[in-house]
């Protein structure tokens, strides 16, 4: 991966952590998902923290990561735990600030609990059906 | 007190034109306003001074730490301080290269003179090396000078790339007050310009446009500010009227 030279801080050597600052656009969240962004670094393992939104259109997190090293990261929306949706992994070097757009890769993912809708097929209820529409 | 970069990697787009009378004019405003010449070629330092020399510059500053007030020196026409250049600023991307906290030079030059000043005005060199990403530390803000009949949008893009690079890889944020049009000479291309500009980067351009007009050469040749070499030129208002929606 190539980096300008210019914009590495000069006075951080590779052991150094640095704060980074995560930012995601282009995410609507459905009640009780919530976003995480997650990173896998050779040699240290996964490490994931939540971000939470900042009213302006965007996700924003803070993580801690040893300076210019190199991990791969990606984005995923949870409920209860449950991994719903994952955007697709990118390889990036560690810098004060990481910003990306939500493209998740699956699309097709079953609706959140508020949107799913539940046919009574009882007797009473058929038959509340035929003395309104009849048959 | 503001700190204001005036930048673009493109030269002959009047950088230095903006820069000096932006000062001045922001002086006459009643404020206290510093300039720093930051570009090796000294167009800003040969405009204001001619062709004097100074014992100490910006380049002393950057490479030998000597105290920012020791360079600093006053020009009465102007009505501003200046921090003049010199040609062995040059080669200062060299000298750096391998300094602890080479980026932020500037930056902590400046520091002490907080209070002292309204505002800084930093004229940058046309290039995006090491003095540039100095300005760009020490900066707030940016205004981008941009000459329409050369205007090319990948020239933009590289400016707003480096202030993304400046904010990802050293975490500072850099705003933009603006992009100025200078040496305009059509309505036509201008407002081409403006509408790609606008449209695409939705970064505010200024309604006050620099004409191309050999008055602005003179006043640089006599060693003035335009307000006091042609007051009614139509340079000297636009810049007038630009320097005045610049001071935020």
């Amino acid at each position: 991966m190539k980096v300008n030279p210019l914009f590495s801080d000069s006075t951080k050597v590779w052991t150094d952590t640095v704060p980074m600052k995560v930012e995601l656009e282009a995410l609507f969240l459905y009640e009780q998902e919530e976003v995480y962004f997650k990173c896998q670094i050779t040699g240290v393992g996964e490490k994931k923290v939540p971000l939470t939104y900042n009213g302006e259109g965007l996700f924003i997190g803070e993580i801690n990561l040893c300076h210019q090293k190199e991990f791969t990261y990606c984005f995923v929306v949870e409920r209860a735990g449950r991994e719903l949706l994952k955007s697709p992994e990118k390889t990036a070097k560690t810098s004060y600030f990481l910003s990306d757009n939500w493209q998740p890769k699956n699309r097709s993912y079953f609706p959140p609990v508020h949107m799913v809708q539940t046919v009574d097929t009882s007797p009473e209820a058929l038959g509340d059906i035929i003395d309104r529409w009849g048959l | 007190m503001a700190i204001v970069s005036v930048i673009n990697q493109k030269g002959g787009v009047a950088k230095t034109t903006t820069s000096i009378n932006m000062a001045a004019n922001w002086a006459e405003m009643g404020n206290k306003v510093l300039l720093v010449d930051l570009d090796p070629q000294s167009s800003a330092t040969k405009a204001i001074f001619g062709d004097e020399e100074f014992e100490t510059t910006i380049f002393d500053i950057m490479v030998h730490r000597t105290k920012v007030e020791k360079a600093i020196v006053h020009s009465e026409t102007f009505g501003i301080d200046v921090i003049p250049s010199e040609i062995l600023l040059s080669g200062v991307d060299i000298q750096l290269a391998a300094h602890f906290g080479r980026e932020r030079i500037l930056k902590k030059a400046l520091q002490p003179l907080d209070k002292k000043y309204d505002a800084i005005i930093i004229d940058c060199s046309p290039s995006l090396g090491l003095l540039t990403v100095n300005a760009l530390m020490a900066s707030k803000d940016i205004i981008i000078p941009i000459c329409p009949e050369y205007f090319s949008m990948k020239g933009i893009e590289l400016i707003i790339q480096t202030l993304k690079n400046i904010r990802s890889g050293l975490g500072h944020t850099v705003g933009i007050r603006g992009i100025v049009i200078s040496r305009y000479r059509t309505r036509k291309v201008v407002s081409d310009v403006i509408k790609m500009v606008e449209k695409t980067y939705e970064i505010k351009v200024s309604s006050h446009y620099i004409p191309d007009a050999i008055a602005v050469e003179e006043a640089h040749h006599k060693h003035l500010p335009l307000r006091k070499f042609s007051p009614r030129s139509k340079a000297s208002k636009a810049l007038v009227n630009l320097s005045k929606e610049m001071w935020q």
